[in-house]
């Protein structure tokens, strides 16, 4: 592929084409709060000395006039501060590894659109990553469908991250199963076919909405099977509205729901939102056949944008926490005593941001209380770009008031100061340095450093 | 939080209401990565020529044919010379209407500077053809307002988006990104300009305003209506933050890794937006002595990170763990692992077996043990499943 890739790039012929590299170097050095073998006021620090790599390779128009291309991501890191013989007793860490995030031919025209290879997947059921193809067409009267189809990218798998896998399992059980752990799990890491399935209304009037099927097979049996419905409605400055629900069809239940209306006016806009949030566990953990309930949540927030640098934004938010319980247990009805954690949480918040010429800046100040305990956060970011932008120095300055509901330890004032210069090195490159520093009732001192070197360069 | 820190940050809050109201103007503001800022150091009174007869092509006449946003398309002395007899005022002849050149150029003496300061109007970055649009009969004033009232003109006089949707709905002309934004060679808009970067703002007529926290706020929409979020960002963009191994420094605030438990509590579906709990979460947590099922020699012996054992775990009543757990379950998965559930809520468990499934299930095991028994095998043997009506 390299020597196709590096063929068309010097080649004389007289073509379209246009190659774009990306790459993003990030050191990152700090330390993690442990207490392993430590006193819960003297907690050990571990050392984090990671350093990632992504590098992108995309093309464009790879047929003139035609638009095919291909578009690839790989990240390579590791963790100096992490011994490997410590990763190798913890499932799912990792202290150096290769992931390809992405790499996919496509091609596109007149409302055809296909991809093949490893792919990132959204809708408002999940996020996922497949190797395989998918296939989407919309004819002009606004009919149209998709169909994909592959095999789901775990954790396991080759050049693979876990970031997408259905969650409720462990990675892999390699380790286990080496151990002769009873009840290791040698399916984990089997291949998973996933397939899908939409219908596609877009722009009638203004509205779109889909209807699509969703399947996962790991070792013949169903890992997932989700429905999902989604439409939205947008004509201009007014009123625009946009839902999703996700069903459960092999729980039979409503796993998710997504609705949005927001009316956006001149200077103002006004918008709320109602969700119902369940997590996406794998039928293979036991986790997802427990009883447990959705969280439901509501927002409120209004922006108000006058004329000038400034702009300003207060928001409103609501939880609910369902309790759902074997009703067979003793517990169920003891839960119903008073004295139990709130179901609930209340909160809201408010922030301003300005943009003025080259500087910039902006408060934010959020609250909530209930379920989990009580945060108090104030953020305070400026910045100003030096020299046309060419060198950048951004603050942040964090203070937070928190007051954990389970976890009695973590209570009190955490306060935390951020600098970060950057300076373009050319208009492809640039180079940034990030310093934190935290002072907290746990380690009273706290300092991270970060580097990062980006590239974006046509070739 | 105590009812004194409750008040003061509800004045904060209305405070910055009030600042904002009280900052509150009558016009618009417009992109700086569409429209670069502008310096117009020049005097002059559209109201007063529209009123004097004239009209827009009498001073703007090259807009007729012009086909590009690159084109200024703005009056020079030949065309203020078909009114303004600048010659005779340069020879300090008094002339109607006054032609001298501080009529325009405000305190500009040419015995004293040699040019009047510059006036500097960059294009639009914008695919634009007025001659497209005046062969079409769109009036002048159907993007640039009504000029009866307006001195001098400025970006306020350019239009914005919504003024554009008003025709290009789709059906009397194409609502596509790419007829009027240019695009990079992805077919994605451009986004990056020397004079700033493009970001839906304010009034944004497909309600995609990215104000401030979009970063918290853009998931329903990203979820719902992708195809749209594609049509600016490619998947690197994407993954900058869904990465769920480096800490993203824009979203994550400062001592984040302190801190976040109270915000994964309360809002766990964000954390899973990036991260898997039973790889990053779980992990971690075991790495640092917190998580139950780690390996012994990373386990701690003097942290407890629940309340009270008896209350979290023997006696039923509100605090009991499987409170918690119905509610928000991924609270535990973030930490422990099947194992420790197990121990517990498995038939094989010799500690105790507690039913953790929900009212109904039972009636329910055939369909999903057909579909997949694997979960069903973790805790139950094959016998129980066929005595419980299950095969």
């Amino acid at each position: 592929m390299v020597g196709a890739l590096t063929a068309l790039v010097v080649s004389d012929t007289a073509s379209a084409s246009a190659f774009q590299l990306e790459a993003r170097t990030e050191a990152q050095i700090y330390q993690i709060r442990a207490w392993r073998d430590a006193s819960p006021g003297e907690p050990v620090l571990l050392p984090r000395r990671r350093i990632v790599q992504y590098l992108g390779l995309n093309g464009y128009e790879l047929v003139t006039g035609q638009d095919v291309g291909f578009e690839s991501s790989l990240r390579v890191f590791a963790d100096f501060g992490l011994p490997r013989g410590e990763a190798a007793k913890i499932d799912g860490l990792r202290s150096e590894d290769a992931d390809l995030l992405y790499a996919f031919v496509r091609y596109g025209g007149n409302g055809f659109e296909g991809r093949l290879g490893r792919q990132l997947y959204v809708d408002t059921a999940d996020i996922l990553a497949f190797d395989g193809l998918r296939v989407r067409y919309v004819s002009p009267l606004g009919l149209g469908a998709e169909v994909y189809g592959g095999l789901w990218v775990k954790g396991a798998g080759f050049l693979a991250s876990s970031v997408y896998q259905p969650d409720g399992t462990r990675e892999s059980d390699a380790r286990r199963l080496e151990q002769g752990v009873a009840g290791a799990d040698p399916t984990l890491t089997a291949l998973e076919p996933v397939y899908g399935a939409k219908l596609l209304l877009e722009d009638l009037k203004g509205i779109s909405a889909s209807l699509g099927y969703r399947r996962s097979l790991v070792e013949g049996k169903t890992d997932l099977e989700r429905a999902t419905l989604e439409a939205r409605y947008g004509r201009g400055l007014g009123l625009s509205a946009l839902a999703g629900v996700d069903f459960d069809m092999l729980g039979r239940r409503l796993a998710q729901a997504r609705a949005q209306v927001r009316w956006d006016g001149e200077q103002l806009a006004v918008s709320g939102e109602a969700m119902r949030l369940s997590p996406v566990f794998s039928a293979d953990s036991i986790w997802y056949w427990f009883a447990f309930a959705p969280r439901d949540e509501a927002r409120v927030r209004v922006d108000f944008f006058p004329r000038g640098p400034l702009r300003y934004y207060v928001q409103g938010v609501g939880s609910l926490y369902h309790t759902e319980l074997n009703s067979t247990l003793a517990l169920a009805e003891a839960a119903k005593e008073p004295g139990g954690p709130p179901s609930q949480t209340v909160g809201g918040s408010a922030g301003a941001a300005l943009r003025w010429g080259r500087f910039r800046s902006g408060l934010d100040l959020s609250y909530r209380q209930g379920f989990g305990g009580t945060q108090l956060w104030a953020d305070l970011t400026a910045g100003y770009g030096f020299g046309q932008g060419r060198f950048t120095l951004d603050g942040r300055l964090s203070a937070a008031h928190i007051d954990d509901g389970f976890n009695p330890l973590l209570a009190g004032n955490f306060l935390g100061a951020q600098l970060w210069a950057s300076q373009a090195l050319s208009r492809a490159a640039r180079l940034s340095l990030v310093l934190e520093q935290n002072v907290n009732p746990f380690t009273r001192w706290d300092s991270k450093v970060f580097f990062l070197f980006d590239l974006k360069a046509s070739l | 939080m105590e009812r004194r820190s409750r008040t003061a940050l509800g004045l904060v809050a209305l405070s910055l209401l009030v600042a904002g109201l009280a900052w509150a103007a009558t016009a618009r503001e417009r992109s700086l990565a569409v429209y670069p800022a502008q310096h117009i150091p020049l005097k002059f009174d559209h109201a007063q020529h529209l009123a004097g007869g004239a009209e827009c092509v009498t001073c703007h006449e090259g807009v007729t044919s012009s086909d590009s946003a690159k084109e200024r398309n703005l009056p020079g002395h030949a065309e203020c010379e078909t009114c303004h007899d600048l010659e005779a005022a340069r020879k300090g002849a008094k002339t109607d209407p006054p032609s001298g050149c501080n009529t325009c150029h405000p305190g500009f003496d040419p015995t004293v500077r040699v040019a009047p300061a510059k006036v500097d109007v960059p294009p639009a970055n914008l695919r634009f053809s007025h001659e497209v649009h005046v062969a079409k009969k769109v009036e002048c004033t159907a993007c640039h307002g009504s000029m009866t009232d307006v001195k001098l003109a400025t970006r306020q006089q350019l239009p914005k988006m919504a003024s554009c949707f008003e025709c290009h709905d789709g059906n009397v002309a194409t609502k596509q990104c790419k007829s009027c934004h240019p695009a990079e060679p992805s077919g994605r808009l451009q986004l990056s300009f020397p004079s700033g970067v493009l970001r839906p703002m304010q009034g944004n007529p497909l309600g995609l305003d990215h104000g401030p926290r979009y970063e918290f706020t853009h998931g329903n929409r990203a979820s719902v209506d992708r195809q749209t979020c594609m049509s600016c960002h490619a998947e690197s963009y994407c993954q900058s933050c869904h990465d769920a191994l480096q800490k993203p420094l824009p979203v994550h605030p400062n001592d984040y890794l302190t801190l976040h438990p109270v915000q994964a509590r309360q809002d766990s579906a964000r954390c899973s937006s990036c991260h898997r709990t039973q790889s990053f979460c779980a992990s971690c947590h075991e790495r640092t002595g917190v998580g139950m099922d780690a390996d012994r020699s990373l386990r701690s012996r003097n942290v407890k990170v629940h309340p009270d054992y008896t209350a979290w775990v023997e006696t039923p009543g509100p605090q009991h763990h499987g409170v918690v757990a119905s509610r928000d379950i991924q609270q535990c998965v973030s930490c422990h692992r099947e194992e420790s559930c197990m121990s517990c809520h498995s038939e094989r468990s010799v500690r105790r077996q507690v039913n953790p499934h929900p009212d109904g299930f039972a009636a329910a095991c055939k369909r999903v043990a057909a579909a997949n028994d694997r979960a069903c095998l973790k805790c139950h043997t094959e016998e129980s499943l066929v005595g419980k009506g299950c095969r």
